[in-house]
Protein backbone atom coordinates (compact mmCIF):
# COMPACT_ATOMS: atom_id res chain seq x y z
CA UNK A 1 0.00 0.00 0.00
CA UNK A 2 2.84 2.03 0.93
CA UNK A 3 4.83 1.44 -2.40
CA UNK A 4 0.89 2.38 -4.25
CA UNK A 5 1.19 5.74 -2.47
CA UNK A 6 4.90 6.10 -3.57
CA UNK A 7 3.48 5.73 -7.12
CA UNK A 8 0.86 7.29 -7.23
CA UNK A 9 2.94 10.97 -5.56
CA UNK A 10 5.44 10.82 -7.55
CA UNK A 11 3.02 10.30 -10.87
CA UNK A 12 0.97 13.40 -9.43
CA UNK A 13 4.08 15.43 -8.82
CA UNK A 14 5.62 14.88 -12.27
CA UNK A 15 1.74 16.15 -13.74
CA UNK A 16 2.27 19.15 -11.59
CA UNK A 17 5.70 20.22 -12.27
CA UNK A 18 4.63 19.54 -16.04
CA UNK A 19 1.43 22.00 -15.80
CA UNK A 20 3.76 25.34 -15.91
CA UNK A 21 4.80 24.68 -19.72
CA UNK A 22 0.40 24.47 -20.18
CA UNK A 23 -2.34 22.44 -20.56
CA UNK A 24 -6.66 20.47 -22.48
CA UNK A 25 -9.56 18.40 -22.63
CA UNK A 26 -10.04 15.02 -21.10
CA UNK A 27 -9.09 12.46 -23.48
CA UNK A 28 -8.66 9.33 -22.28
CA UNK A 29 -7.96 6.03 -23.89
CA UNK A 30 -10.68 4.09 -25.38
CA UNK A 31 -10.18 0.38 -22.81
CA UNK A 32 -10.17 -2.55 -24.17
CA UNK A 33 -10.51 -3.97 -20.85
CA UNK A 34 -13.49 -2.21 -19.32
CA UNK A 35 -14.45 -4.68 -17.01
CA UNK A 36 -11.77 -6.61 -15.25
CA UNK A 37 -10.44 -4.81 -11.87
CA UNK A 38 -6.56 -5.51 -11.04
CA UNK A 39 -5.64 -8.13 -8.53
CA UNK A 40 -4.44 -7.18 -4.99
CA UNK A 41 -1.25 -5.63 -5.43
CA UNK A 42 -0.51 -5.79 -8.87
CA UNK A 43 -0.20 -2.37 -10.47
CA UNK A 44 -0.68 -1.76 -14.11
CA UNK A 45 1.18 0.90 -15.95
CA UNK A 46 -0.14 1.70 -19.53
CA UNK A 47 1.29 4.37 -21.80
CA UNK A 48 -0.29 5.11 -25.01
CA UNK A 49 -0.82 7.74 -28.08
CA UNK A 50 -3.68 8.62 -29.43
CA UNK A 51 -4.48 10.54 -32.84
CA UNK A 52 -6.97 12.14 -34.13
CA UNK A 53 -8.40 13.76 -37.48
CA UNK A 54 -11.35 15.40 -38.43
CA UNK A 55 -12.13 17.61 -41.61
CA UNK A 56 -15.89 17.64 -42.19
CA UNK A 57 -19.23 19.82 -41.14
CA UNK A 58 -22.19 18.04 -40.42
CA UNK A 59 -25.75 19.85 -40.20
CA UNK A 60 -28.09 16.91 -37.78
CA UNK A 61 -26.58 13.86 -39.80
CA UNK A 62 -25.77 15.44 -42.94
CA UNK A 63 -22.16 16.62 -44.10
CA UNK A 64 -22.63 20.16 -44.53
CA UNK A 65 -20.52 22.79 -46.67
CA UNK A 66 -19.98 26.36 -46.13
CA UNK A 67 -19.64 27.87 -49.87
CA UNK A 68 -17.97 31.38 -48.72
CA UNK A 69 -16.29 31.55 -45.50
CA UNK A 70 -12.43 32.11 -45.02
CA UNK A 71 -11.92 31.27 -41.49
CA UNK A 72 -13.91 28.02 -41.42
CA UNK A 73 -12.03 25.11 -40.72
CA UNK A 74 -10.72 22.99 -42.72
CA UNK A 75 -9.11 20.50 -40.63
CA UNK A 76 -8.50 19.92 -37.24
CA UNK A 77 -6.11 17.28 -35.34
CA UNK A 78 -4.32 16.19 -32.07
CA UNK A 79 -1.94 14.00 -30.66
CA UNK A 80 -2.09 12.89 -27.19
CA UNK A 81 0.19 10.67 -25.18
CA UNK A 82 -1.11 9.88 -22.09
CA UNK A 83 -0.09 7.28 -19.23
CA UNK A 84 -2.74 5.30 -16.96
CA UNK A 85 -1.36 3.54 -14.00
CA UNK A 86 -3.95 1.06 -12.05
CA UNK A 87 -3.70 -0.64 -8.86
CA UNK A 88 -5.73 -3.48 -7.26
CA UNK A 89 -6.11 -2.60 -3.13
CA UNK A 90 -7.87 -5.67 -3.16
CA UNK A 91 -8.98 -8.52 -5.53
CA UNK A 92 -12.20 -6.54 -5.94
CA UNK A 93 -11.17 -3.06 -5.65
CA UNK A 94 -8.34 -1.24 -7.86
CA UNK A 95 -7.61 2.73 -8.82
CA UNK A 96 -6.97 4.21 -11.13
CA UNK A 97 -5.72 7.53 -12.72
CA UNK A 98 -5.09 8.80 -16.33
CA UNK A 99 -3.90 11.89 -17.94
CA UNK A 100 -0.97 13.10 -20.66
CA UNK A 101 -0.56 16.08 -22.63
CA UNK A 102 -1.83 17.30 -25.75
CA UNK A 103 0.52 17.66 -28.48
CA UNK A 104 -0.05 19.75 -31.42
CA UNK A 105 -4.04 20.32 -30.97
CA UNK A 106 -4.10 21.79 -34.20
CA UNK A 107 -6.74 23.78 -36.22
CA UNK A 108 -6.23 24.88 -39.34
CA UNK A 109 -8.44 27.51 -41.79
CA UNK A 110 -9.93 27.22 -45.62
CA UNK A 111 -7.72 30.65 -46.13
CA UNK A 112 -4.35 28.67 -44.49
CA UNK A 113 -4.72 30.40 -40.93
CA UNK A 114 -3.59 28.05 -38.07
CA UNK A 115 -3.74 27.58 -34.62
CA UNK A 116 -1.69 25.43 -32.25
CA UNK A 117 -1.93 24.72 -28.79
CA UNK A 118 0.34 21.95 -26.73
CA UNK A 119 -0.39 21.08 -22.70
CA UNK A 120 -0.95 18.58 -19.86
CA UNK A 121 -4.70 17.60 -20.19
CA UNK A 122 -6.84 17.05 -17.46
CA UNK A 123 -6.33 13.87 -15.11
CA UNK A 124 -9.30 11.44 -14.87
CA UNK A 125 -8.90 9.29 -11.03
CA UNK A 126 -11.59 6.45 -10.54
CA UNK A 127 -12.28 3.28 -8.21
CA UNK A 128 -13.53 0.06 -9.55
CA UNK A 129 -15.43 -2.60 -7.65
CA UNK A 130 -16.56 -5.98 -8.45
CA UNK A 131 -19.38 -6.35 -6.36
CA UNK A 132 -21.29 -9.43 -7.58
CA UNK A 133 -20.01 -12.67 -9.03
CA UNK A 134 -22.50 -15.86 -9.60
CA UNK A 135 -21.87 -18.97 -7.79
CA UNK A 136 -21.10 -20.39 -11.58
CA UNK A 137 -18.96 -17.66 -12.67
CA UNK A 138 -21.37 -16.69 -15.83
CA UNK A 139 -22.03 -13.07 -14.42
CA UNK A 140 -20.42 -10.35 -13.10
CA UNK A 141 -20.40 -6.97 -12.21
CA UNK A 142 -18.59 -4.01 -11.45
CA UNK A 143 -19.24 -0.07 -10.72
CA UNK A 144 -16.79 2.43 -11.39
CA UNK A 145 -16.77 5.83 -9.92
CA UNK A 146 -14.72 8.42 -11.01
CA UNK A 147 -13.72 12.33 -11.10
CA UNK A 148 -11.88 14.38 -13.50
CA UNK A 149 -9.23 16.76 -12.01
CA UNK A 150 -8.54 20.45 -13.62
CA UNK A 151 -5.12 20.00 -14.12
CA UNK A 152 -4.91 21.20 -17.64
CA UNK A 153 -4.79 24.92 -18.49
CA UNK A 154 -7.75 26.66 -20.47
CA UNK A 155 -6.48 29.80 -20.70
CA UNK A 156 -3.14 29.05 -22.48
CA UNK A 157 -1.69 32.13 -24.35
CA UNK A 158 0.36 32.79 -27.63
CA UNK A 159 3.34 34.48 -26.63
CA UNK A 160 2.59 37.32 -29.11
CA UNK A 161 -0.24 37.35 -26.07
CA UNK A 162 -3.10 36.17 -27.84
CA UNK A 163 -5.29 33.99 -26.07
CA UNK A 164 -5.78 30.64 -28.44
CA UNK A 165 -9.45 29.48 -28.66
CA UNK A 166 -11.32 27.13 -26.80
CA UNK A 167 -10.95 24.35 -29.02
CA UNK A 168 -6.89 23.94 -28.39
CA UNK A 169 -6.47 24.70 -24.81
CA UNK A 170 -5.38 21.71 -23.35
CA UNK A 171 -7.83 21.73 -20.65
CA UNK A 172 -10.65 22.20 -19.50
CA UNK A 173 -10.81 24.26 -16.28
CA UNK A 174 -13.82 22.21 -14.54
CA UNK A 175 -14.35 19.40 -12.38
CA UNK A 176 -16.24 16.75 -13.46
CA UNK A 177 -18.06 13.41 -11.71
CA UNK A 178 -18.39 10.09 -13.41
CA UNK A 179 -20.42 6.50 -12.89
CA UNK A 180 -19.81 3.46 -14.74
CA UNK A 181 -21.55 0.26 -14.43
CA UNK A 182 -20.16 -2.59 -16.60
CA UNK A 183 -21.47 -6.42 -16.52
CA UNK A 184 -19.79 -8.99 -18.20
CA UNK A 185 -21.79 -11.84 -19.01
CA UNK A 186 -19.70 -15.40 -19.44
CA UNK A 187 -21.58 -17.46 -22.44
CA UNK A 188 -20.95 -21.37 -21.95
CA UNK A 189 -17.70 -20.48 -21.05
CA UNK A 190 -16.44 -19.74 -24.33
CA UNK A 191 -17.45 -16.60 -25.50
CA UNK A 192 -17.34 -13.24 -22.79
CA UNK A 193 -19.69 -10.03 -23.40
CA UNK A 194 -19.68 -6.87 -21.54
CA UNK A 195 -21.96 -4.13 -21.32
CA UNK A 196 -21.12 -1.37 -19.70
CA UNK A 197 -23.46 1.88 -19.08
CA UNK A 198 -21.41 5.78 -18.06
CA UNK A 199 -22.58 9.14 -16.84
CA UNK A 200 -20.09 11.86 -16.83
CA UNK A 201 -21.11 15.28 -15.27
CA UNK A 202 -19.02 18.45 -16.11
CA UNK A 203 -18.92 21.35 -13.83
CA UNK A 204 -18.57 24.83 -14.59
CA UNK A 205 -15.03 26.18 -15.35
CA UNK A 206 -14.05 29.87 -14.04
CA UNK A 207 -14.59 30.98 -17.49
CA UNK A 208 -18.90 30.13 -17.02
CA UNK A 209 -17.93 27.55 -19.22
CA UNK A 210 -19.74 24.35 -19.10
CA UNK A 211 -19.55 20.76 -21.10
CA UNK A 212 -22.42 18.74 -21.82
CA UNK A 213 -23.20 15.77 -19.82
CA UNK A 214 -22.59 12.30 -21.33
CA UNK A 215 -23.80 9.24 -21.55
CA UNK A 216 -21.79 6.31 -22.95
CA UNK A 217 -22.61 2.69 -23.90
CA UNK A 218 -20.91 0.39 -24.90
CA UNK A 219 -20.72 -3.09 -26.09
CA UNK A 220 -17.84 -5.48 -26.37
CA UNK A 221 -16.87 -9.10 -26.74
CA UNK A 222 -12.61 -10.60 -27.11
CA UNK A 223 -11.74 -13.39 -29.36
CA UNK A 224 -8.84 -15.10 -28.95
CA UNK A 225 -7.57 -15.31 -32.80
CA UNK A 226 -4.12 -17.23 -32.62
CA UNK A 227 -2.26 -17.86 -29.18
CA UNK A 228 -1.58 -14.69 -27.58
CA UNK A 229 -3.05 -12.43 -30.33
CA UNK A 230 -6.67 -11.44 -29.98
CA UNK A 231 -8.99 -8.80 -31.52
CA UNK A 232 -11.96 -6.51 -29.32
CA UNK A 233 -14.56 -5.82 -30.90
CA UNK A 234 -16.51 -2.70 -29.64
CA UNK A 235 -19.77 -0.71 -30.67
CA UNK A 236 -20.04 2.72 -28.48
CA UNK A 237 -22.97 5.00 -28.63
CA UNK A 238 -22.47 8.17 -27.13
CA UNK A 239 -24.69 11.16 -26.47
CA UNK A 240 -24.04 14.73 -24.98
CA UNK A 241 -25.73 17.30 -24.48
CA UNK A 242 -25.62 20.93 -24.87
CA UNK A 243 -22.86 22.99 -23.76
CA UNK A 244 -24.05 26.20 -21.60
CA UNK A 245 -21.52 29.36 -21.47
CA UNK A 246 -22.95 32.23 -18.84
CA UNK A 247 -25.84 30.00 -18.11
CA UNK A 248 -27.06 30.27 -22.03
CA UNK A 249 -27.30 27.30 -24.10
CA UNK A 250 -25.23 26.68 -27.23
CA UNK A 251 -27.07 25.70 -29.79
CA UNK A 252 -24.26 24.10 -32.20
CA UNK A 253 -23.13 21.75 -29.25
CA UNK A 254 -23.98 18.48 -28.32
CA UNK A 255 -24.24 15.34 -30.39
CA UNK A 256 -25.18 11.78 -30.85
CA UNK A 257 -22.41 8.89 -32.33
CA UNK A 258 -22.06 5.56 -32.69
CA UNK A 259 -18.46 4.42 -33.40
CA UNK A 260 -17.06 1.25 -34.00
CA UNK A 261 -13.39 0.12 -32.76
CA UNK A 262 -12.36 -3.32 -33.82
CA UNK A 263 -9.20 -3.50 -31.34
CA UNK A 264 -6.17 -5.73 -32.12
CA UNK A 265 -4.31 -7.27 -28.61
CA UNK A 266 -1.01 -8.85 -28.59
CA UNK A 267 0.44 -10.26 -24.98
CA UNK A 268 4.24 -10.77 -25.44
CA UNK A 269 7.01 -11.48 -22.66
CA UNK A 270 5.69 -11.32 -19.49
CA UNK A 271 2.64 -9.44 -18.65
CA UNK A 272 3.21 -7.15 -21.44
CA UNK A 273 0.56 -6.35 -24.09
CA UNK A 274 0.60 -4.11 -26.57
CA UNK A 275 -3.12 -2.71 -28.48
CA UNK A 276 -4.13 -0.99 -31.31
CA UNK A 277 -7.38 1.04 -31.60
CA UNK A 278 -8.83 2.31 -34.56
CA UNK A 279 -11.96 4.29 -34.02
CA UNK A 280 -14.47 4.52 -36.63
CA UNK A 281 -17.92 6.99 -36.60
CA UNK A 282 -20.61 4.94 -38.47
CA UNK A 283 -23.07 7.35 -36.98
CA UNK A 284 -23.49 11.00 -36.09
CA UNK A 285 -26.13 13.37 -35.44
CA UNK A 286 -25.45 16.69 -34.16
CA UNK A 287 -27.16 19.48 -33.16
CA UNK A 288 -26.79 22.24 -35.46
CA UNK A 289 -23.88 22.86 -37.27
CA UNK A 290 -20.66 21.14 -35.96
CA UNK A 291 -17.21 19.93 -36.44
CA UNK A 292 -17.30 16.27 -36.67
CA UNK A 293 -14.54 13.71 -36.04
CA UNK A 294 -13.47 11.62 -38.89
CA UNK A 295 -11.40 9.01 -37.11
CA UNK A 296 -9.29 7.99 -34.02
CA UNK A 297 -6.51 5.49 -33.59
CA UNK A 298 -4.53 4.68 -30.53
CA UNK A 299 -1.73 2.23 -29.56
CA UNK A 300 -1.20 1.32 -25.98
CA UNK A 301 1.55 -0.54 -24.30
CA UNK A 302 0.78 -2.02 -20.72
CA UNK A 303 2.85 -3.94 -18.33
CA UNK A 304 1.14 -5.70 -15.17
CA UNK A 305 3.53 -5.59 -12.09
CA UNK A 306 3.26 -8.18 -9.14
CA UNK A 307 4.10 -5.88 -6.35
CA UNK A 308 4.04 -8.54 -3.72
CA UNK A 309 6.27 -10.34 -5.87
CA UNK A 310 8.93 -7.73 -6.44
CA UNK A 311 9.00 -6.81 -2.75
CA UNK A 312 9.50 -10.69 -1.45
CA UNK A 313 12.15 -10.44 -3.94
CA UNK A 314 13.35 -7.05 -3.10
CA UNK A 315 13.66 -7.37 0.87
CA UNK A 316 16.44 -9.28 2.43
CA UNK A 317 15.57 -12.95 4.16
CA UNK A 318 16.95 -12.00 7.15
CA UNK A 319 15.33 -8.81 7.54
CA UNK A 320 11.50 -10.24 7.07
CA UNK B 1 10.43 -1.40 -6.63
CA UNK B 2 13.41 -0.58 -8.77
CA UNK B 3 11.35 -2.21 -11.73
CA UNK B 4 8.55 0.11 -11.13
CA UNK B 5 10.85 3.01 -10.92
CA UNK B 6 12.39 2.21 -13.71
CA UNK B 7 9.32 1.77 -15.93
CA UNK B 8 8.13 5.22 -14.26
CA UNK B 9 11.19 6.71 -15.96
CA UNK B 10 10.83 5.70 -18.96
CA UNK B 11 7.51 7.02 -19.50
CA UNK B 12 8.26 9.82 -18.24
CA UNK B 13 11.17 10.44 -20.14
CA UNK B 14 9.14 9.69 -23.54
CA UNK B 15 6.60 12.09 -22.78
CA UNK B 16 9.06 15.29 -22.20
CA UNK B 17 10.75 14.64 -24.89
CA UNK B 18 7.97 14.51 -27.14
CA UNK B 19 8.71 16.76 -30.04
CA UNK B 20 5.52 19.44 -30.38
CA UNK B 21 4.74 22.34 -33.25
CA UNK B 22 5.49 25.32 -31.69
CA UNK B 23 2.64 26.41 -29.80
CA UNK B 24 0.90 29.74 -31.47
CA UNK B 25 -1.40 30.94 -34.34
CA UNK B 26 -0.64 32.04 -38.03
CA UNK B 27 -2.63 34.02 -40.19
CA UNK B 28 -1.39 35.07 -44.36
CA UNK B 29 -1.90 38.52 -43.89
CA UNK B 30 -0.65 38.51 -40.17
CA UNK B 31 0.40 41.68 -38.47
CA UNK B 32 4.02 41.69 -36.75
CA UNK B 33 3.92 43.03 -32.80
CA UNK B 34 4.22 46.57 -32.86
CA UNK B 35 5.94 48.80 -30.96
CA UNK B 36 5.49 52.61 -30.34
CA UNK B 37 8.13 54.86 -29.06
CA UNK B 38 6.06 57.75 -28.09
CA UNK B 39 6.87 58.73 -24.77
CA UNK B 40 3.37 59.70 -24.03
CA UNK B 41 0.68 56.58 -22.59
CA UNK B 42 -2.70 56.44 -23.66
CA UNK B 43 -5.37 53.69 -25.32
CA UNK B 44 -7.54 55.70 -27.38
CA UNK B 45 -10.29 53.21 -29.03
CA UNK B 46 -10.78 49.59 -29.79
CA UNK B 47 -12.87 49.43 -32.89
CA UNK B 48 -13.93 46.26 -34.89
CA UNK B 49 -14.91 46.32 -38.38
CA UNK B 50 -17.52 44.90 -39.51
CA UNK B 51 -19.24 45.13 -36.24
CA UNK B 52 -21.48 42.12 -37.68
CA UNK B 53 -20.54 39.24 -39.31
CA UNK B 54 -21.45 35.63 -40.89
CA UNK B 55 -20.11 32.19 -39.51
CA UNK B 56 -16.41 31.75 -40.86
CA UNK B 57 -15.90 35.42 -41.82
CA UNK B 58 -13.10 37.72 -40.43
CA UNK B 59 -13.71 40.88 -38.32
CA UNK B 60 -11.13 42.90 -38.02
CA UNK B 61 -10.38 44.51 -34.65
CA UNK B 62 -7.47 47.35 -34.24
CA UNK B 63 -6.54 48.87 -31.01
CA UNK B 64 -5.07 52.30 -31.09
CA UNK B 65 -2.58 52.91 -28.17
CA UNK B 66 0.66 55.58 -27.69
CA UNK B 67 3.48 54.90 -25.38
CA UNK B 68 6.99 53.55 -25.01
CA UNK B 69 7.31 49.67 -25.19
CA UNK B 70 3.67 49.12 -25.10
CA UNK B 71 2.93 45.27 -25.82
CA UNK B 72 -1.04 43.81 -26.64
CA UNK B 73 -2.52 40.88 -24.82
CA UNK B 74 -5.60 39.49 -26.78
CA UNK B 75 -8.16 37.35 -25.62
CA UNK B 76 -12.00 36.17 -26.42
CA UNK B 77 -14.70 34.61 -24.49
CA UNK B 78 -15.29 32.31 -27.29
CA UNK B 79 -14.07 32.98 -31.10
CA UNK B 80 -10.56 32.66 -32.16
CA UNK B 81 -8.05 35.60 -32.89
CA UNK B 82 -5.40 35.69 -35.45
CA UNK B 83 -2.51 37.56 -35.45
CA UNK B 84 -1.21 39.96 -32.18
CA UNK B 85 0.16 43.85 -32.15
CA UNK B 86 -2.18 46.54 -32.49
CA UNK B 87 -4.39 44.83 -35.45
CA UNK B 88 -5.72 41.39 -34.88
CA UNK B 89 -8.58 39.33 -36.79
CA UNK B 90 -11.33 37.30 -35.73
CA UNK B 91 -14.10 34.93 -36.73
CA UNK B 92 -16.53 32.26 -35.17
CA UNK B 93 -17.18 28.89 -35.84
CA UNK B 94 -21.38 27.54 -35.97
CA UNK B 95 -21.33 26.97 -31.97
CA UNK B 96 -20.13 30.51 -31.30
CA UNK B 97 -23.48 32.74 -32.87
CA UNK B 98 -24.86 36.27 -31.32
CA UNK B 99 -22.27 38.83 -29.68
CA UNK B 100 -18.97 38.19 -29.24
CA UNK B 101 -16.74 39.87 -27.12
CA UNK B 102 -13.29 40.75 -27.48
CA UNK B 103 -10.40 42.25 -24.93
CA UNK B 104 -7.59 44.12 -25.79
CA UNK B 105 -5.16 44.71 -22.62
CA UNK B 106 -2.35 47.13 -23.86
CA UNK B 107 0.45 48.04 -21.04
CA UNK B 108 4.00 49.40 -21.11
CA UNK B 109 5.11 47.18 -18.07
CA UNK B 110 4.05 50.62 -15.55
CA UNK B 111 0.34 51.46 -16.80
CA UNK B 112 -2.06 48.29 -17.85
CA UNK B 113 -5.60 49.27 -19.80
CA UNK B 114 -7.81 47.43 -20.59
CA UNK B 115 -10.74 47.70 -23.22
CA UNK B 116 -13.02 45.37 -25.23
CA UNK B 117 -15.07 45.52 -27.98
CA UNK B 118 -18.55 43.45 -29.04
CA UNK B 119 -19.22 42.15 -32.70
CA UNK B 120 -22.10 39.99 -33.92
CA UNK B 121 -21.84 36.82 -35.08
CA UNK B 122 -24.94 35.71 -37.62
CA UNK B 123 -25.69 32.33 -39.62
Amino acid sequence: MVRFLLVFVVMLSFCNNSYAQCCAQGCSMTSSNIFDVLEKHHLELTGFLKHSNSNQYFNGSNKYYFTNAPLSLKNTSFDYFGISIGYGITNKLSIEAQGGYFGNKTQNFVDGAWLVGNGLSDWEVNIKYNFYNSKDSTWAMTISPGCKLPLGNYKDFTPQGVKLSRDVQSGTGAYAGSLEYACKVNIKKKFILVGSAEYEYNGINPEQYQYGDKLTITLSTKLKMYKKLSLVGMMKYEKTSNDYFYDQEIVASGYQKITLIPALSIDFRKDWSFTVIPEIPVYQNFNNIQFAQQYTVSCALSKELNLKKISNHTIPKWNK
Amino acid sequence: MKKIIFYLIIITVSILTINCKKEGSYFPDNSSVKTDTSSVYSFTSLEAIPTTIHIGDIVNIYATATGKGIAYTWSSSHAEIFGSGSHIQSSAQPCCLGRQKIGCTVSDGVHTITKSVVFNVIN
